[in-house]
């Protein structure tokens, strides 16, 4: 990550802007490796400021796979708080800035569910199963929403 | 704009940061080599 991914100039302006980065050294993660399930490095977590995790994934992410996948953890941070306009906002910036990223057809799921979150109309989950299916058909996404088609 | 992430590399500075700016933290555990 400190070779290719953070030196990226969105990543830095994304990261600065937004968030608040904190790099821990492994052998220096004392309790904290244990609470956050450290086992490998890297290790990302995106928590908010009452430490509860919201996103959380092990391995190298490329400068294009990791601004959105940020972006899902900032969505599933507003997601702890049930601002599901901010999900539904975090979201379509994933799915309009970034649409080949593996985050999002989760952001389609996570948009279409706010969305029925807020006026409980069913239609925004078949909608968000028709536009995984379109878009995204061999994602687990497609999957999970797949009992949608049924209501 | 800065040239590189502007990392905290302390855990309660972080937080503090984090509850002063309404941001979220992002945790990054790293090996040096």
């Amino acid at each position: 990550m400190g070779a290719v991914t953070y030196p990226d100039a969105k990543v830095i302006g994304f990261l600065n802007e937004f968030l608040v980065p904190l790099q821990i050294k492994v052998d220096d993660a004392g309790d904290l490796g244990e609470r956050y399930n450290l086992r490998w490095t890297p290790h990302l977590v995106v928590l908010n400021a009452a430490e509860k995790v919201a996103h959380m994934a092990t391995g190298w992410m490329s400068p294009a796979e990791f601004v959105p996948w940020v972006m899902m953890g900032l969505a599933k941070a507003s997601l702890i708080e049930k601002d599901w306009g901010a999900v539904k906002r975090h979201g379509q910036e994933i799915i309009d800035q970034y649409p080949g990223s593996f985050a999002a057809p989760q952001a389609v799921y996570y948009c279409g569910v706010s969305s029925f979150r807020v006026d409980h109309d069913a239609k925004h989950l078949k909608e968000l199963l028709a536009t995984l299916q379109k878009d995204y058909p061999k994602s687990e996404w497609a999957m999970r929403a797949w009992p949608y088609g049924k209501l | 704009m800065a040239n590189a992430v502007l990392w905290e590399t302390d855990w309660n500075s972080a937080l503090s940061r984090a509850t002063f700016e309404k941001k979220n933290i992002l945790l990054d555990f790293f090996s040096p080599n």
